[in-house]
């Protein structure tokens, strides 16, 4: 072979370099084609001329000099277009001329013939194109035959926009001449395969056209270029749109012939654009039934794309066309559809597609990942519907199985796949009835959010507890409680890639777990047992969470506890069998188990929720609310009758406040509380050890560190020596909670009865009267304290006041009417009290004296 | 016309998740002019709900602290508020002992000097007419219907104080059993002479 | 148009101009079969000699048709005007005179060969390249056409590492003229035909169609009386975008296969 030198001019040139727009800016292109244009009309003007004098010869001559200008390279794929389609529209009149021409034998042959003698190919190769398209309208030759030679000359055009569109123009002239079913140019040589055959190489010449402008030009004009590319698309994608639209085309021949061979030159073609479009039109266009047939050929392909190609956007549609088609299928009732068996191979068959998919094309980012298996959770849902669960569990599955397979380290961390993954996960948790039966069926649910790390964990898991809340979601057993807190234990303690919250946020988080504990019905329809087991789980959980959580989600699990233990104090009670049974014991009660379990057990808990929060929220402020709860709880064990125990508690409610409680003011307000639970509740406790607790009640008091708070302190002790006529507060609350229970409550409640017991007042006006002398010393060292200063505390005298009124009123003996007396006219010696309080107790006093029963006692007490 | 919500014991979210859902429908900022919490709110989430309840501003909001209120804000211990010619009381009543004793209330009452004494802790409803000393106590009960070791038939409840010259209608919401919602309505005049 | 065998017959016709009587030496028609090359004009080489007396020396009065006939000429060549030299046929009537020479009237006529269709006709099918540059395989489907025939090849692409513009495929004839050392050769182009516009890439095959009928061609002439030769070539043709032109020429032969 011989290289020459450069040679001017010379050969037939296509014009200027460049894959197309080559040269030129806008302006220019716009001279050139208008220029074009202008040529066009003239010489078509001529042609059709010479057509109506039936001068053919002549007439192709200006075909061909018209159509010359489709040579040119210089134009931008747009503009190039608006000459073709100029040129297109005069072909036609010459199309409509050679039809008229009378067919003899050859004639049209010879015509063929005769356009080749032109020797420019793309002018030759259009004229060809028409004349072809009159040659087979004549039926002088066979459809398949013209067709493939068309289709093989074209390959002279190699140059990627005039190929294209010269090929474009090939279509659509053979468009109403393939020898389709049914067409008149069927025959016994030519048939449907041979139009599937002429379309499937047009499109592979197209496709690799198509390809090659990619890589023609300048490196800096790549980008134009892939936009000009993008504007083509639709040329290619007309092959397949005939494809699709042959009458003769069956699921066979695609799934066999059409289908491999799209497949074939996609993948070796390697240039996303191609692929990502014509996958895209192959689902578009295709039937359902022909996805259904192929689809593991179809996910096979897909597996094997570039990797920048956006394989879902290929999945995703072909996944709802399946869904569809069953769904439409199911819906008219075809039976030979077959039931779930058939669907069943379907979807394990496409879950294994999606999963080797993802598996298999390691640059494929995360996030297009999860929404692959998306869309595959979105195609179970839409077919099986309301029994989907089981299938979305596997698809969920499957997901865990790819993304671990992938993540290094476990945890997704890339911010567009974490968002994909959160997405994802929000769906299942709507498909089962609540977020509690959503996590209990679904295995990978548990498993998919592990990966999601840090703060997105976070946010999903307090989607499903606030969810659970809103919904009132009951949680029945233990195992629906641990496989929720475990779901959630991002929530319940430091882990790695917990996320930095601040103490606002943090403390929400922690309200947020705090709420769930209402779901376990403790005191309503949960099984005892079951109860107590949930509680057990819970503490354990909320334990390893460190003081700063404890402190927030322990205060409910001690009162859930609390509401268990009255539930069980109830059912240990003996119960009637029957309207004239005799009370019959609680099986187990004797033992102190109720509904098999250890009341003791309960208050066990409640021990060590108290003691942790003493003992390890200490930086937490945790103390107040460590006594708090022993108060509490002491309270309630008295009442279960376990004198001991409810000692203890009280006990240790001391300690709690004699060591930690220091600041005067969280003394007074401890104290208080102490005080008050002294007063209200103190059945089945030892006289010695109920002495214990009075004394230190009242010694702490008076010990307080300011006069004021002695004075109001004791006043306040003073109750703790007399009490009304008890009832026993366990048959109020037995009585007030058959009242109110609810009707699954009731048979649980009714007939029960509480073992009398002798309950004794306390009336120990001595100590009553000691307190109030005790107090009164405070309140007068008080208001030395402060006269100094000017301040005043004679309020504490009218507070005193107030108490000598409250037992001189009830009756003890101990508060004389002169004590009184001689308090009111300490009150209404001191200015420093305000008129209108003091008017108010006067006038107290003085109503008193007019009417009632009491009226003769109090006239002994003399007021202003 | 002056109205006033007496609401509080929430115990939230201690003792409960949150208000029924009856009660959160019908209680919306723009209609009442005075907010009286009798404490135990527990949480920053039902205090914001009170100040949202409070419009902006558009109402008054009087909270005084219960005794498991210490670990997310500072409150008062007892608070007075004047509306119309009346002076009320407002506070916990954790500190009032006996628990719930109508003496040992009276006795707050008259050392706040106050007409109305507004206190909470019980779990119950309850509103007290003092004809003799033209005082009037009052507790909106738990607005959750949350467990107390004072009683185990606790109904949610609040009050609405329609305010007017010397008379208070005393209207209290309760949910019963059921998700019913039960209003009862008590009205008491001040200058009423009868015991 | 003649072919070789055919018989050459026709009448000469002699006219007087004026009345009187034209007196002749004799008058003869020759059949001549020359070839003239152009460097050497005038310069007639006679393959092809006949004669025949039509009338002896005499006189003619008024119009005379004289018939003649060469019986099955042997014309062994075709009629060919190149662009050196030229083979003719033509009639030649003398008339001769004693004195002021005599007159000599030519009649060109075309001759033409029919050849037979040739026993071997291979396909053409050659490799051929510039390393590292451009590697194709050309196959024409013959190596011998006839003048109505059609060129069917195609071009398959093995490597390409320049940018092509467009290929075209050419019909050459190249005259020799002379012997020996004193051989002369000129080359025209007959025909200029595009087969690709646009660059290819490896592993394309582009289709070759050319129909010959239109082009102004004849057969392959080898040797005519030693004194020249028209060969034919196939010459393929890529330019590149920098209008560099790579070429490989094919030599082809062309044959009659019928007369018109």
């Amino acid at each position: 072979m011989v290289s020459g030198r450069r040679g001017g001019g010379g050969s037939s040139s296509s014009g200027g370099g460049g894959s197309g727009g080559g040269g030129g800016g806008v302006h220019e292109q716009e001279k050139w084609l208008h220029s074009a244009l202008q040529s066009v009309k003239s010489h078509s003007f001529h042609m059709k001329a010479a057509l109506d004098a039936n001068a053919l010869g002549e007439a192709l001559r200006h075909a061909s000099v018209m159509l010359s200008e489709l040579r040119t390279a210089l134009l931008s794929p747009g503009r190039y277009y608006s000459l073709f389609l100029a040129c297109c529209d005069e072909l036609r009149h010459l199309s409509a001329y050679v039809s008229t021409l009378p067919a003899g034998v050859a004639s049209y042959g010879a015509l063929y013939e005769r356009t080749q003698h032109c020797g420019n190919v793309v002018p030759r190769l259009y004229l060809l194109v028409t004349v072809g398209g009159n040659f087979i309208a004549s039926k002088e030759a066979g459809s398949k035959d013209v067709l493939s030679d068309l289709v093989e000359m074209c390959k002279g055009v190699q140059h990627p926009a005039k190929g294209l569109f010269l090929r474009s123009y090939l279509l659509q002239t053979a468009r109403d001449k393939l020898p389709d079913v049914g067409s008149p140019y069927e025959s016994g040589e030519a048939g449907v395969a041979d139009a599937v055959h002429f379309l499937l190489d047009n499109f592979a010449e197209m496709n690799k056209l198509w390809v090659r402008m990619r890589y023609q030009g300048a490196a800096e004009d790549a980008m134009r270029r892939e936009k000009e590319r993008g504007e083509l698309r639709e040329l290619v994608g007309k092959n397949l749109t005939l494809l699709s639209e042959l009458e003769g085309l069956d699921v066979k021949m695609y799934a066999n012939d059409v289908l491999p061979k799209l497949v074939e030159q996609v993948l070796a073609c390697k240039d996303d654009l191609a692929q990502a479009y014509v996958m895209d039109v192959i689902v578009q266009r295709f039937p359902d039934e022909y996805h259904k047939e192929t689809f593991p050929a179809f996910l096979a392909a897909c597996k094997e794309l570039q990797p920048s190609v956006d394989v879902t956007r290929c999945v995703s549609p072909l996944l709802e066309r399946l869904a569809e088609d069953y769904k439409q299928a199911a819906e008219s009732g075809a039976s030979d559809v077959g039931g779930e068996p058939k669907e069943g191979d379907t979807f394990s068959s496409l879950l294994t597609c999606i999963t080797e998919i993802s598996e298999s094309r390691e640059d494929m980012p995360h996030d297009k990942v999860c929404d692959m298996f998306g869309a595959m959770m979105a195609y179970a849902v839409a077919v099986h519907g309301a029994s989907s669960l089981a299938h979305v569990d596997a698809v969920l599955n499957a997901c865990h199985g790819a993304l671990t397979k992938r993540l290094t380290g476990g945890v997704m961390k890339d911010r567009k796949g974490v968002e994909a993954l959160s997405r994802m996960l929000k769906k299942p948790l709507q498909l089962a009835d609540n977020p509690v039966d959503a996590i209990m069926n679904l295995s990978g649910l548990s498993k998919l959010v592990v990966l999601l790390g840090g703060m997105a964990r976070r946010e999903n898991a307090l989607v499903v507890l606030r969810r659970c809340v809103e919904m009132g979601v009951p949680i029945a057993n233990e195992e629906a409680l641990s496989k929720l807190l475990s779901y959630c234990d991002v929530l319940l303690h430091d882990m790695d890639g917990s996320p930095d919250l601040d103490e606002e946020d943090f403390a929400e988080d922690q309200e947020v777990v705090a709420r769930v504990v209402h779901l376990l019905h403790v005191d309503a329809t949960t099984p005892p047992k079951e109860a107590f087991a949930m509680i057990s789980t819970a503490h354990a959980a909320f334990s390893k969470g460190g003081s700063r959580r404890m402190r927030y989600t322990l205060v409910p699990l001690a009162f859930a506890a609390l509401r268990l233990a009255r539930r069980l104090r109830i059912l240990a009670y003996p119960q009637k069998q029957g309207d004239d049974g005799e009370p019959v014991a609680s099986p187990g009660a004797e033992k102190g188990k109720v509904g098999g379990v250890s009341t003791k057990k309960v208050f066990g808990l409640l021990h060590e929720m108290a003691s942790a929060f003493w003992e390890k929220c200490s930086d937490q402020n945790g103390a107040p609310l460590a006594l708090k709860t022993f108060l509490c709880a002491g309270e309630s064990a008295l009442l279960s009758g376990l004198g001991a125990i409810g000692e203890e508690f009280l006990t240790k409610a001391f300690e709690v406040y004699e060591e930690s409680i220091s600041e005067s003011q969280a003394q007074y307000n401890a104290l208080a509380l102490i005080t008050a639970a002294l007063q209200h509740v103190r059945l089945g406790l030892e006289k010695d050890s109920l002495e214990a607790l009075l004394h230190k009640a009242t010694s702490c008091s008076s010990s307080l560190l300011k006069k004021r708070d002695q004075c109001l302190a004791v006043l306040r002790a003073s109750h703790l020596f007399w009490q009304d006529d008890v009832t026993d507060p366990r048959v109020v609350e037995l009585e007030a909670a058959v009242a109110s229970a609810s009707a699954d409550q009731k048979a649980e409640y009714e007939g029960r009865s509480v073992p009398p017991i002798t309950m004794h007042a306390t009336k120990d006006g001595e100590r009553v009267m000691q307190c109030l002398k005790r107090a009164l010393k405070s309140a007068k060292a008080a208001e030395q304290q402060l006269a100094g200063r000017g301040g005043s505390s004679s309020d504490l005298y009218l507070a005193a006041l107030q108490e000598y009124m409250y037992f001189y009123g009830k009756g003890v003996s101990t508060v004389n009417a002169s004590d009184v007396t001689a308090l009111v006219e300490l009150v209404a010696g001191e200015e420093n009290i305000t008129a209108s309080a003091r008017e108010r107790t006067f006038a107290h006093i003085k109503n008193l004296q007019a009417s009632g029963e009491a009226a003769e006692r109090w006239a002994a007490v003399a007021v202003p | 016309m002056v109205l006033a919500l007496v609401i509080g014991d929430m115990h939230i979210p201690h003792r409960a998740a949150d208000l029924p859902t009856k009660f959160k429908e019908l209680l919306v900022p723009g209609k009442i002019q005075h907010v009286i919490c009798t404490g135990n709110l527990c949480s920053k989430d039902a205090l914001d709900w009170l100040k949202g309840l409070c419009g902006g501003g558009t109402s008054a909001l009087h909270v005084v602290e219960g005794d498991f209120d210490d670990d997310f804000t500072t409150l008062p211990q007892s608070k007075v508020v004047n509306i119309g010619d009346f002076r009320i009381g407002v506070t916990h009543g954790h500190a009032i002992v006996p628990w719930g004793d109508i003496e040992a209330l009276k006795s707050v009452q008259r050392l706040m000097d106050v007409d109305v004494l507004v206190t909470g802790h019980t779990h119950a409803f309850a509103a007290y007419k003092v004809n003799g000393d033209k005082a009037l106590i009052i507790n909106p009960g738990s607005a959750t219907g949350a467990f107390t070791p004072l009683r185990s038939d606790v109904k949610p409840s609040f009050v609405l104080m329609d305010i007017e010259g010397s008379r208070i209608v005393v209207y209290v919401y309760e949910l019963l059993p059921g998700d019913e919602l039960k209003v009862d309505k008590i009205v008491w005049n001040k200058d009423e002479s009868t015991s | 148009m003649y072919t070789t065998g055919d018989t050459v017959k026709g009448t000469v016709t002699i006219k007087p101009t004026s009345n009187k009587k034209v007196e002749h030496q004799g008058i003869r028609i020759e059949l001549l079969g020359q070839v003239e090359l152009f460097f050497d004009r005038g310069n007639y080489y006679d393959f092809l000699a006949l004669s025949r007396e039509l009338e002896p020396a005499g006189d003619v009065s008024g119009d005379v048709e004289l018939p003649f006939e060469f019986k099955s000429c042997d014309m062994q060549h075709e009629s060919y005007t190149g662009i050196n030299v030229r083979l003719r046929y033509v009639l030649r009537v003398t008339v001769t005179r004693g004195y002021g020479g005599g007159i000599v009237k030519e009649l060109p006529f075309c001759v033409r060969l029919v050849q037979n269709l040739p026993d071997i006709n291979n396909t053409l099918k050659m490799e051929v390249g510039i390393e590292d540059c451009l590697h194709i395989e050309f196959e024409y489907s013959k190596a011998k056409y006839h003048l109505k025939d059609v060129v069917v090849g195609k071009i398959y692409f093995l490597l390409v590492r320049i940018r092509i513009k467009h290929m075209d495929l050419e019909i050459r004839r190249r005259e020799s003229t002379g012997s020996g050392a004193n051989t002369y050769n000129e080359s025209e182009t007959l025909a200029k035909f595009e087969v690709m516009d646009g660059a290819p890439v490896r592993t394309e095959s582009i289709p070759i169609r050319i129909f010959l009928s239109p082009y102004d061609l004849t057969p392959s002439y080898k040797n005519i009386n030693n004194k020249f030769s028209v060969k034919y070539f196939l010459n393929l043709v890529l330019v590149d975008e920098e209008d560099r032109r790579y070429f490989k020429q094919q030599e082809i032969q062309l044959w009659r296969n019928e007369l018109i």
